[in-house]
């Protein structure tokens, strides 16, 4: 069994994530088709735009063979990857996978100039983590659809969650690939 | 400089934030617009084609760089009601231009809430000497550069991105890619030099040493490099990616060609596809007629976008 990270790769905030994870020793390539899920044992879906990042999955065929990915194996949507997860997108609605149980609202946090820094307190990690929001979604919880476990929110700013999880599926509205610590992509290794 | 106020940090949230224009932040956005296109519109029409082409944003201005070229006369930043109706229509990212040195132009666009500011050479200069300082904005910039030097007088001064000036309007990638290898060469260059020559490079490119010495370290510019300036092609696309550029900004190139959105969609395909000869030539079979092109030797030397900024 591979124990490559795929880093699906359309578009976007791609280049950190690979520097990221060869500083840590993990295995990564890109993906740009559904053979390409076949090399890898799980996905980072990263922050870029999520419109144009869709356009490409459809054109490739690729929702389908990401969904099923996702049944099986860990998916880290970020930013404009978490939009991709999210059941409902809203601001506008926008189609989506749908592999996580949680509405994405784009561009929450307004434009580049709302975008901030915060060193956020993650579940799990016993360090705050340097994290950026960039044009932000807004993420929350929904119902749980049959068969999957209930979301939980990992981590929040006050009274709004941006990080969340469902199984072995992430979404974090915020990067910390331009940061300097690893500590998420290694618990995330370590789905 | 900036009045906007927007900042959540206040007293009741217990979460330090820093906000605005922390350089960082600005390189951030940057780095989300990586392996992707940015098209010039002119209207709202032509920002939704660019959207649905698959553009990663727009750079919305009143006329392309081709019909500036043709119609002379002095170039200004665009209506901002033009640039808010096109802000209003699409969901991805919003740039506009500035004249260099043109700090009002730039305070009006930080006012618009626009996502980047472009200091452009295509529009006509504002100043005679300096580039906008562009640390106290919230909006990064993104600013063109012909070589190291330059490249790195323009982070000095705040820039985010860099993109080489090619020589927008021409439909002609030569300069692009003169300028792409230019960058390329001064960073190679520096790992052969001693100390003493690396503080001598640095007095000549009119930049601190410790700038100097981390594009050293990192091999590469410390912020993402996109190629702009005479993009028509799918191939010309994949050119500038393969030469270096995380990004491909295409201005007259798209809206000026026989099949806007045949061509904008292959050139979408191509900046990601770009080491991949079969995509390649798959995304490049009829597309119609490409904008007509300009051979740079033509150019009267006075009239060559690229030789602006200092």
């Amino acid at each position: 069994m591979t124990n490559t990270v795929g880093i699906l790769g359309f578009q976007g905030c791609i280049e950190p994530h690979q520097r990221m994870l060869s500083a840590i020793g993990a295995e990564s390539c890109l993906v740009k088709s559904p053979e390409d899920l076949s090399r890898i044992s799980r996905l980072i879906i990263p922050g870029g735009e999520s419109t144009t990042m869709l356009r490409f999955i459809k054109r490739y065929e690729m929702l389908e063979p990401l969904r099923r990915f996702a049944r099986t194996s860990p998916v880290w949507g970020i930013c404009a990857g978490a939009i991709l997860s999210a059941r409902e997108v809203h601001n506008p609605e926008q189609d989506s996978l749908g592999i996580m149980d949680i509405a994405a609202h784009r561009n929450f946090y307004g434009s580049q100039l709302d975008s901030f820094t915060t060193q956020l307190t993650i579940n799990g990690l016993t360090q705050p983590m340097e994290s950026q929001f960039i044009r932000a979604p807004l993420l929350s919880p929904l119902a749980a659809t049959a068969g999957r476990p209930e979301p939980t929110v990992e981590s929040s700013l006050p009274g709004q969650p941006v990080f969340i999880s469902q199984g072995n599926l992430w979404a974090s509205s915020f990067h910390v690939e331009l940061g300097s610590s690893s500590a998420l992509h290694e618990r995330f290794l370590a789905l | 400089m900036s009045t906007h106020s927007n900042t959540p940090s206040n007293s009741s949230d217990p979460i330090a934030r820093s906000t605005g224009n922390s350089f960082d932040m600005k390189v951030g956005l940057a780095r989300m617009l990586c392996n992707g296109v940015i098209m010039d519109v002119i209207d709202v029409e032509q920002a939704r084609v660019a959207e649905d082409c698959g553009a990663i944003a727009v750079m919305a201005l009143e006329r392309v760089p081709s019909d500036i070229r043709r119609d002379g006369g002095v170039a200004r930043m665009s209506d901002p009601k033009m640039i808010e109706e096109i802000k209003a229509a699409v969901s991805i990212p919003v740039m506009a231009k500035v004249r260099i040195g043109h700090i009002a132009e730039a305070q009006i666009l930080e006012a618009i809430g626009i996502d980047f500011i472009d200091e452009s050479e295509v529009l006509t200069p504002a100043d005679p000497h300096l580039h906008v300082d562009k640390h106290p904005y919230k909006t990064p910039f993104v600013c063109g550069a012909t070589n190291l030097g330059e490249a790195l007088r323009r982070i000095h001064e705040g820039a985010a991105m860099i993109r080489t000036k090619g020589e927008a309007g021409t439909g002609n990638i030569i300069e692009a890619v003169r300028h792409l290898r230019e960058v390329r060469r001064g960073i190679d260059e520096l790992r052969a030099l001693t100390d003493e020559q690396m503080t001598e490079k640095a007095a000549e490119y009119r930049i601190p040493l410790e700038l100097l010495k981390q594009v050293r370290t990192l091999g590469r510019l410390p912020v993402p490099n996109f190629a702009a300036g005479g993009v028509a092609t799918p191939a010309d696309a994949a050119l500038c990616r393969q030469l270096g550029a995380e990004s491909v900004f295409v201005g007259s190139g798209i809206f000026k060609a026989e099949s806007p959105t045949k061509l904008g969609k292959a050139i979408v395909e191509a900046t990601c596809f770009y080491n991949d000869p079969k995509k390649l030539l798959e995304v490049s079979r009829g597309l119609g007629k490409a904008m007509p092109g300009l051979e740079i030797g033509r150019i009267e030397p006075q009239a060559l976008l690229a030789n602006r900024g200092w």
